[in-house]
Order: C-alpha cells, then sequence, then structure tokens
C-alpha cells in the first residue's frame, strides 16, 4: 500500500502523468469523501458540490502538495474545510431567516428523497444536528468511519486527547437525548415506544 | 460501562441511512476527469475565428464589387441612353447646320 502511494506521489507531481494519476485518486477516495462530507450537510445535492469543489481545490492546489501527509489525510482536510465554509455560507445565507442551520439541515433531510433510514435512524440525525460542529465532526468520524484518534489528529489539527474527550461527551449528550425520548430500540429495524 | 452507556447508540447501528442515485460515482469520475483534462488548443482551432473574420471580409468586399460594377454599368448606359434622348430632341438640319459651321467653313477658310 506505501509503494502504491509513492507511486501515486510522483506521479502526481510529475506535470506529464499528473492528469491520469489524479484520475485515479478521484476514483480511488470518492466514495469515502462524498460519505465524509454528506454525513455533515446531509442533502445529497449539497454534498455533490462540495466533494467537486474538494477535488477542483485539491486539482489547482497539486503543486503545494510535497508528501508530508498521506494523499488520504491531505484530502480529508481538504473535505473538511470544505464543509466547514459550505456551512458557514449556509448559515450566513440564512441569518436573514432566524432560522438555525441544523433546523434547515433537518427539513431538508426530512424531504431528501435520498434519505432510506427508519425513524430510530432520523431520531439519530436529528440528535446528531444538536452537537456543535467540530463535535458532529468528530463524532461522525469515530462513530461511522471509524477512523483512528491519530489518523483524525492529523486531519484536524486537534490533540488525540481533547478529540477522544469531545467524541466521549458526544456519545454522552447523544444518549441522553435518545434515552429522554423514551424510545426503546430492539433493533435497528424496529421502533417499540415504552411506557 | 461503555457498552451500556452506548445502549441506544449500538441498537441503532453504524449504518448511514444515505443513499445517492444510480451510477452516481462512476458519473461523477467521469465529470472530474472533464474538468480537470483541458485539452491543448490546436494551432488550427486558434486560427479558425481569424479565418472566418477573413471570410467575411472577402466576401463583403466581393459583394460591394459587384454591387459597384453594376452600378457603373447602369451609369454608362444612363449616359449612353442620354445622348440618344438629347439626339432625338434636335432636329436633323440643325444638326447639319451646327456641322458646317463648326467644322466644315473653318476648312474652306483655311483654303
Amino acid at each position: 500500500m506505501l509503494q502504491n502511494e509513492d507511486d501515486l506521489l510522483s506521479r502526481l507531481t510529475d506535470s506529464n502523468t499528473k492528469g491520469k494519476a489524479f484520475s485515479e485518486v478521484v476514483r480511488l477516495y470518492q466514495e469515502r469523501l462524498y460519505w465524509h462530507i454528506r454525513k455533515m450537510v446531509l442533502s445529497h445535492d449539497d454534498a455533490n458540490d462540495v466533494l467537486q469543489n474538494t477535488f477542483m481545490k485539491a486539482w489547482s492546489g497539486l503543486s503545494n502538495f510535497r508528501g508530508d501527509a498521506k494523499i488520504s489525510s491531505w484530502l480529508y482536510k481538504i473535505a473538511t474545510n470544505e464543509t466547514m465554509t459550505f456551512l458557514a455560507n449556509k448559515r450566513m445565507r440564512n441569518i436573514s431567516s432566524m432560522e438555525d442551520v441544523e433546523n434547515i439541515l433537518l427539513n431538508q433531510l426530512k424531504a431528501d428523497t435520498y434519505f432510506c433510514g427508519n425513524e430510530a435512524e432520523m431520531k439519530l440525525q436529528e440528535a446528531i444536528l444538536t452537537l456543535p460542529e467540530k463535535q458532529r465532526l468528530v463524532f461522525n468520524m469515530k462513530y461511522f468511519d471509524s477512523i483512528t484518534y491519530e489518523e483524525m489528529e492529523k486531519i484536524l489539527g486537534t490533540s488525540v486527547g481533547a478529540l477522544k474527550a469531545s467524541y466521549h461527551h458526544a456519545v454522552k449528550k447523544l444518549e441522553k437525548i435518545l434515552s429522554d425520548e423514551s424510545y426503546q430500540y430492539s433493533s435497528a429495524s424496529e421502533l417499540k415506544v415504552s411506557e | 460501562m461503555e457498552k451500556n452507556s452506548n445502549k441506544n447508540l449500538d441498537s441503532i447501528g453504524g449504518n448511514l441511512p444515505f443513499d445517492v442515485p444510480k451510477d452516481y460515482f462512476e458519473n461523477f469520475a467521469l465529470e472530474m476527469d472533464a474538468k480537470i483534462n483541458v485539452k491543448p488548443v490546436s494551432f488550427k482551432r486558434l486560427l479558425s475565428p481569424w479565418m472566418y473574420l477573413t471570410a467575411m471580409f472577402v466576401g463583403l468586399f466581393l459583394i460591394t464589387n459587384i454591387f459597384y460594377n453594376i452600378h457603373l454599368q447602369n451609369k454608362t448606359i444612363d449616359s449612353e441612353m442620354y445622348d440618344y434622348y438629347v439626339l432625338s430632341q434636335i432636329d436633323q438640319t440643325i444638326l447639319l447646320d451646327y456641322y458646317n459651321i463648326e467644322h466644315i467653313e473653318p476648312l474652306v477658310a483655311e483654303d
């Protein structure tokens, strides 16, 4: 894997081969990056836009990429920055409507034709939206993607200790929200209401 | 401890409840290929706007030339017709008298 990464890196920095090499990079990482973005922006259309911006930024920043980090870490970093910028812009655009971006995202999610979860999964997404953005990011990366804290440190620039604490608090908060709603989940596909 | 405290989360599961349109990733990769692979512009393609401009001016020149020639021809015809018209208005005897006075009498006078 390391040899392949070195080979890909050398082809990315060669002006004759960088186009083809970047095409390979897109195919290798597009799904991972897409889901990373989608978990934050929730809508498919928005995720598509942010993903395109991510790869275009990566393409234009290729000459500055020295290979001191893994290609995946570098791309994740760009995707994370683009996602946060997108959410910040969305917040600015809706400042006059006095509505939280989280409410807007939730309403979009409820109307989204590409949401295929059950009510329990919808409740979880709703609960995740109550977390601050950075904490939401940490939770998503750990819970859904099982990214290690060391890898997360490289992507987010936050220490492992702070990341562990953030994740722990996020889990506690989500558990409290889900318990307070008095739903008991026997499986991911069933929903029982307790007395 | 962690298992019990994650009871609700664990029971929901870690699968993402999102879907994508059919063939989304294949199409996305192709779209990115198209965006990043800018083909170099060929010399012929660079030249073609100038060629179109030149052809346009040549066409304009030819058309102008044709109309100008037609205009000149019409002018010649008009002037010829005018001469015929003038001559048709003059009596033959007046013409003969004019010819005598202007051309014959000076010659006779010289003799």
